[in-house]
């Protein structure tokens, strides 16, 4: 594990705290950062494709109806002010994300910011890492 | 806030506890669902799936 500071994931938390925001994060509750969100008196939606990733891998034909069966019902006058990707768009497939972002799209605002991390080398972690928010917006990985 | 009420899947008992002012996810949890209350605390582990919100007032506090 180790830690690094996301000057773009910073101000993204820093913009939250700042008014009663409504949150998509598509990445899991389990690694606390839920938590600080909540703290902040964040609407907070949890979706966790972590959960869905072996199941909507490319050499299975359900795999779009999977995603959308994972999508829980919402209030169709909801509207999400940001989305957490965290590093998840690395593991669903290109062919994987339009349907992901179309079956989003009526959720989302001019105005919704969406934060996702990409990564540019080959050291790619075999599975999605976990995020840890700590004090003074410093993360930490793994 | 009558779109945060909704229902619960539980795979073990006790996961959710409901504290006096508010409701705690256990870190065996699996919930899916939605809760509103004052304070929502997540141990370690626990799974939710859903959506969360801390209430500020009397009228929208605990509906799960």
């Amino acid at each position: 594990m180790y830690r690094h500071y996301s000057s773009a994931l910073a101000s993204l938390v820093e913009e939250i705290s700042h008014g009663k925001s409504i949150t998509l994060d598509l990445g899991s509750n389990d690694t606390g950062s839920t938590q600080v969100f909540l703290d902040l008196r964040c609407h907070f939606y949890v979706k966790d494709l972590n959960e869905l990733l072996q199941e909507i891998s490319s050499d299975n034909p359900s795999r779009f109806d999977l995603l959308e069966a994972h999508l829980l019902d919402k209030p169709n006058d909801l509207k999400f002010d940001y989305v957490l990707c965290w590093d998840l768009l690395n593991y669903i497939d290109k062919d994987l994300q339009p349907h992901l972002f179309n079956l989003l799209a009526p959720y989302f605002k001019e105005d919704t910011l969406l934060h996702t991390m990409r990564y540019t080398n080959e050291n790619m972690p075999s599975s999605p890492d976990q995020f840890r928010i700590h004090s003074e917006l410093n993360f930490s990985m793994g | 806030m009558t779109d945060s009420i909704g229902h619960f899947i539980y795979r073990l008992e006790n996961e959710l506890e409901d504290l006096s002012e508010g409701i705690q996810v256990k870190s065996t949890a699996v919930i899916k669902g939605n809760l509103t209350a004052p304070r929502i605390q997540l141990d370690d582990g626990g799974k939710f799936r859903g959506s969360m919100v801390m209430t500020d007032t009397d009228q929208e506090n605990k509906t799960v």
